[in-house]
């Protein structure tokens, strides 16, 4: 918290040195006035509706498909060798690099942003998948063998729960990977989202306005992360006994 | 009960079990007692049905045991309980799975009958069978709890009871008890004693601990490795409930130990090489009884 406001005060003492023009380098009073005036006068709100529909919606999409690719790719050794093997190449590529192939694809701009931030967090989700799976304690499948479960008991009573954790820790970082995508996305695709809005304040050269949107960025991410991922995943990591 | 035939057993070019002959009686309390890596616990997984033979046969009631039945249950080293189950339904976890008439290790033969046989516990047998185990193994007022939230011996326990419920004719325990304190491991045995006692079950106990095969079992089989096999059996004619401070229980331990004389140095031997002082050390005059993994 200290960090925090030692921070604060030195960005306000740089901007007070006035080496910089104001649309360039707002101090943080400015960037505080902007945010309360665009939430005031309602850019901002129908701007973050916007994005998180199409971040919840393509988050949906990565997660329900990780998972049916994960748990495949982990019970299937021969899809691990070959679908496996391109997984890692693909995660190495930013996902709004699949962007103009997806305009090109969708007519629409609002199913190839979303297409990105499908994307966007798929990889990780498919992998987290498949280590969940495949780390399972093989005690915990014996003894669900001697317990008497065949093989598709076993998947749907003891694999599946133990892959969980592993399981939500992807989806905590597909979620982290999605906005990061459909921010990228706005910014150079169309549409009425925060990235708009971001590239709408360089237009004007308002840079606090640019400011603005990150502090919106930042803290969205933030929110949901601590409040939402981070305290299901330590709730589950704790039951699980891995921690 | 349990037979096995001149049983073999190799991982790729190591021998780890040969020409094992074993006959388990019914209700009796069976220890195999044997030093750390003599396939004691390869050949309990196999009796389970975990482990594939060799050569050699393993029949329960002359059936050949192929694969896992809920016949013969196997109470793990760690309690392998499933951390997203409460004591209550990790106890009742299999309960399903235990058929009417439920034959040995054919699990082929129980796949085809699937539909036709019928839960040998009716839904509400099922209930109240968890109940009373919990009961048993006192730990009815934590029902509710979640493995994380129990202590190693509590967990074991879990184990123990989850085993009770699915009536299995023989109780594997592979080394149960080894990853606990002594303490703990002092109520516990008392506890299966009770326990043996009340149910009269089979059980196949596998332990490196001297003191524990002495006080619990009717005979102990004294294992060697390298490869495995039997080296000695002795009965251990005392009526139960007993007492491990009983002399003729110290006794029996001092039997056990010259028994173990040969094996303990032939290990010492490969660990530590020729030069050690085995006969000044004290290893086969002193307390310690019991065989880990440091001899």
């Amino acid at each position: 918290m200290a960090f925090l406001a030692a921070i604060i005060i030195l960005w306000e003492m740089v901007f007070r040195l006035g080496i910089w023009p104001d649309f360039m380098f707002p101090g943080p009073l400015q960037v505080v006035q902007t945010l309360i005036r665009g939430f005031s006068e309602g850019n901002y709100v129908p701007a973050l509706l916007n994005s998180l529909r199409r971040l919840f919606i393509g988050y949906f999409f990565a997660v329900v498909l990780g998972m049916i690719i994960g748990v495949l790719m982990g019970r299937f050794k021969s899809l691990e060798e070959t679908l496996g093997t391109v997984i890692l190449p693909l995660q190495s590529v930013p996902s709004v690099v699949w962007l103009p192939l997806a305009l090109l694809w969708f007519s629409m701009g609002e199913s190839a942003m979303i297409f990105v931030v499908v994307i966007g967090g798929l990889w990780n989700m498919i992998m987290s998948t498949t280590a969940g799976i495949k780390g399972v304690d093989p005690v915990l499948i014996q003894c669900g063998r001697n317990l008497g479960f065949g093989g598709g008991k076993i998947f749907t009573k003891v694999i599946l729960p133990a892959a969980i954790p592993s399981m939500i820790t992807g989806m905590r970082l597909a979620w982290a990977f999605c906005w990061r995508a459909l921010m990228a996305a706005e910014i150079i695709g169309t549409g009425q989202g925060l990235g708009q809005v971001l590239m709408w304040g360089r237009d004007m050269g308002n840079m606090s306005t640019v400011m603005a949107v990150m502090f919106i960025i930042a803290a969205t991410g933030m929110i949901s992360d601590g409040f939402v991922f981070k305290r299901l995943e330590d709730k589950v990591y704790r039951q699980w006994g891995l921690m | 009960m349990l037979e096995i035939q001149n049983l073999h057993k190799s991982f790729g070019q190591e021998k780890v079990l040969e020409g094992l002959d074993i006959k388990v009686n019914k209700g009796e309390f069976l220890s195999i007692l044997g030093p750390s890596g003599c396939g004691k616990s390869t050949l309990i997984h196999m009796i389970a049905g975990l482990e594939s033979v060799s050569s050699g046969k393993i029949l329960m009631k002359d059936r050949e045991v192929k694969a896992p039945g809920t016949d013969r249950i196997l109470v793990f080293q760690n309690g392998a309980l499933f951390p997203w189950l409460n004591v209550k339904d990790n106890i009742a976890f299999g309960l399903s799975n235990v058929k009417a008439e439920e034959s040995s290790g054919d699990s082929r033969a129980a796949k085809k009958t699937k539909k036709s046989k019928k839960d040998k516990f009716s839904d509400e047998e099922k209930q109240q069978r968890v109940e009373e185990l919990m009961k048993k193994v006192h730990l009815y007022q934590f029902r509710d709890k979640y493995p994380h939230q129990l202590s190693g011996g509590m967990k074991q326990r879990v184990s123990i009871a989850r085993s009770l419920a699915m009536d299995p004719e023989v109780l594997l325990m592979d080394e149960p008890f080894s990853a606990l304190d002594e303490q703990t491991k002092m109520v516990l045995h008392e506890e299966l004693q009770r326990i043996w006692l009340e149910t009269k079950k089979t059980i196949v106990f596998v332990t490196h601990n001297i003191r524990e095969a002495v006080k619990l079992s009717d005979r102990v089989l004294v294992m060697g490795s390298h490869p495995g096999k039997i080296i000695k059996e002795i009965p251990i004619p005392y009526a139960h409930p007993r007492k491990v401070t009983d002399p003729n229980l110290v006794e029996m331990e001092k039997v056990i130990m010259e028994s173990l004389k040969d094996e303990i140095e032939k290990r010492t031997k490969e660990e530590f090489g020729d030069g050690y002082p085995m006969e000044e050390s004290g290893v086969f005059s002193g307390h310690n009884y019991t065989m880990g993994d440091g001899i």
